[in-house]
């Protein structure tokens, strides 16, 4: 795989083989570098042709070519990952659908119980304790752009 | 750009009477896991056998391999199942169980490598007010972990100390009311401490843990007071007070201090020092823990960033230090990461550390609260946001239940993307049955929450330090050591809370 730069117009081209590189590998791989630069894609017969522009300036031909050999690793990290996937896209469904219902609390996940009024009568006193402790203890609030901020315990 | 090891050369393998294993070379001998999370080591002849499907049923290997899960047609599925069941009982957990709130993001120090995307003291508008303090722990309260551990971050949290008291003892209300297991943490760099607030943490048995790089010169030129000063002296002043306090009142001793230690360019060459610190304090273990550049720390990393290699070098000398003086004194400090390591791979339990789960602690098993109420996968998510990139929040405690927040397409993007079984690599590590891996770094490294593993900086470190453990579990001397740590460690939690259980964290575990 060929990487050809153009110092002069921050451009990387290069081209990956369709028969090993799958679009979707290429589309994650352009997302993936997006920050570094903009790709532009041609879906040739034999070959994807890439042009990647670095959003940076200022980058010499070893930094571009660089650029480039990032973007393939990506390409190559991604085709792997689809490969691995389907191999063992089975039991990794399992483990993530496993994790994600155990973590809701099953099937029918436990509803808290609502909160006693002896709960109810510990929390107010907590509030206006706490309300109290802030007045008395802690710096006026300033707001970003200089308008007051509501102080728990203080009218508007 | 492997680092995965090959098939020792002119090998002709035959796997059909093998189960499934992973292996891995150390040149003179061998090492085969499996997902059960059973492992063995093996002398070269022996490994080459085993993978040449060579070994005979009346040899002893035979049994051993049998034992172990590594032979097809002798699998004890009930034995090895209940293995992988204690090993990966986090995945069975019912939500998160490690709530880390944001009281404030201001801050009076200006940590070189700040992970936690601070503000000067000034900025009182980040400050948690007391309306949100409120509807973030009844969030908490609607997750429905029977055991939850809330842990104060900051910026530094006495700078809301209000706000610290009213979460701890509304958590301890509701708590009590919904009868579910509680621990208070408080992380805090003890510069802002008082004989009261302390007295308060004790009296409501909040664990403390603080920051302590290591000797006055490195730890201050790591963690600066804004504006000047000492700060290392009055951490290792109120350690001392602590753990004095401590020695005269066996009530005290759970609530022991905890100290963590984060590694910089400059702390590489100074581990018997920072070692020899924490001995000195009567701290039972030290945590050799690498600098991620998340946060402040990836703009300064030129400064004070190194390669993984120089973090492994780092950890093995100092590593190899402790057990030095563990073969002198059998009561000596013990290393927190290679704990969290031998439990999993020695006592096949889950520590309860978020890093490395498959898939993540991100949501699943830990959740962040800002100031402002917003909720995003891990703490380091949250800085991801302090950066102007928002893709880690997944709800608002003011808003969004429990439910919303495992639904939002972040949450499950993470548990996805960090499934090792999926990871190229990873799939076929060894190391397998006991890592994992972090979208938040991965994403801010490599900029994909997947990662690329094969020249992933976190891959790295971890290969690395399980090589590293893997090398001293050969060796009997060490070995006897790290059974007699996880021994010492197991009392330490049974001590504290006679109610843990795996696949919870417990606060020291966890960060």
């Amino acid at each position: 795989m060929n990487i050809d730069v153009d110092v002069a117009e921050r451009r990387v081209t290069l081209s990956a083989p369709r028969k090993i590189y799958s679009d979707d590998a290429v589309r994650i791989a352009a997302h993936v570098i997006d920050s570094r630069a903009e790709v532009y894609h041609d879906a040739g017969r034999a070959a994807h042709e890439i042009t990647l522009v670095s959003r940076r300036t200022g980058l010499d031909a070893a930094a571009l070519e660089a650029l480039g050999g990032e973007f393939l690793n990506e390409l190559l990290n991604q085709e792997y990952r689809f490969l691995v996937a389907r191999f063992n896209r089975r039991i990794a469904d399992i483990l993530v659908a496993q994790a994600l219902l155990s973590a809701r609390g099953g099937e029918h996940p436990p509803v808290p119980p609502a909160d006693t009024p002896e709960l109810k009568a510990e929390t107010k006193r907590l509030l206006a304790a706490a309300a109290e402790e802030i007045k008395r203890t802690m710096p006026r609030k300033i707001a970003p752009q200089g308008a007051p901020i509501r102080v728990p315990g203080e009218p508007g | 750009m492997s680092r995965l090891t090959s098939l020792p050369a002119g090998l002709r393998p035959d796997v059909s009477s093998l189960g499934p294993l992973n292996f891995r070379s150390f040149g003179s001998w061998g090492l085969l896991t499996n997902d059960w999370g059973r492992w063995l080591m093996l002398d070269r002849a022996d490994y080459e056998r085993v993978l040449a499907g060579a070994v005979k049923p009346d040899e002893p290997l035979y049994e051993e391999l049998s034992e172990r899960g590594f032979l097809r047609e002798r699998l004890d599925f009930p034995d090895l199942a209940s293995s992988y069941e204690r090993l990966t009982a986090f995945r069975r957990v019912t939500g998160p169980s490690l709530h880390m709130i944001v009281v404030t993001l201001r801050c009076n120090q200006k940590c070189q490598y700040c992970h936690s995307s601070v503000v000067d003291p000034s900025r009182t508008d980040t400050d948690m007010d007391l309306e949100t303090a409120k509807t973030v722990v009844d969030f908490i309260f609607a997750t429905p972990n029977p055991a939850i551990c809330i842990e104060f971050q900051g910026g530094e949290p006495l700078l809301n100390w209000p706000i610290v008291k009213f979460i701890t003892e509304y958590a301890q209300a509701k708590a009590q009311a919904q009868k579910r297991r509680l621990i208070v943490a408080l992380v805090n760099n003890f510069t802002l401490m008082t004989d009261e607030k302390l007295q308060f943490l004790i009296d409501h048995g909040v664990s403390i843990c603080t920051s302590l790089d290591g000797p006055a010169d490195l730890h201050n030129k790591n963690r600066p007071f804004v504006g000047g000063g000492e700060a290392q002296q009055k951490v290792v002043g109120w350690l001392k007070k602590i753990m004095a306090m401590a020695k005269i009142d066996d009530l005290r001793k759970p609530y022991l201090p905890s100290a963590l230690m984060t590694t910089t360019r400059f702390s590489l060459t100074r581990g018997r020092e920072i070692v020899d610190l924490y001995r000195e304090l009567g701290m039972d273990q030290v945590f050799l823990r690498a600098l991620s550049p998340i946060g402040y720390a990836k703009r300064v990393w030129g400064e004070i960033g190194y390669d993984p290699e120089d973090f492994l070098r780092f950890y093995e000398t100092t590593l190899d230090y402790i057990l030095e003086l563990n073969k002198k004194d059998p009561n000596e400090i013990m290393e927190r990461y290679a704990l969290v390591m031998l439990t999993k791979i020695v006592k096949g339990e889950d520590p309860g550390f978020m890093d490395l789960r498959s898939p993540a602690g991100a949501a699943l098993g830990c959740l962040a609260y800002n100031y402002d109420g917003r909720i995003f996968v891990s703490d380091e998510g949250r800085m991801v946001d302090h950066q102007g990139d928002p893709i880690f929040q997944v709800g608002d405690a003011a808003r969004d239940t429990w439910q919303d927040v495992l639904d939002h397409p972040t949450a499950r993007a993470c548990a996805a993307a960090s499934t090792l079984e999926t990871q190229p690599m990873c799939a076929q590590c060894a190391y397998k049955p006991w890592c994992g891996v972090d979208p938040v770094f991965h994403y801010e490294m490599q900029r994909s929450i997947a990662g690329r593993i094969p020249d992933s900086p976190w891959c790295r470190i971890h290969m690395g330090t399980f090589d590293i453990i893997m090398k001293r579990l050969r060796d009997p001397s060490s070995r006897a050591i790290f059974d007699r740590w996880l021994e010492r460690d197991q009392c330490h939690w049974q001590e504290n809370d006679p109610a843990a259980v795996p696949g919870q964290p417990t606060p020291e575990a966890a960060r």
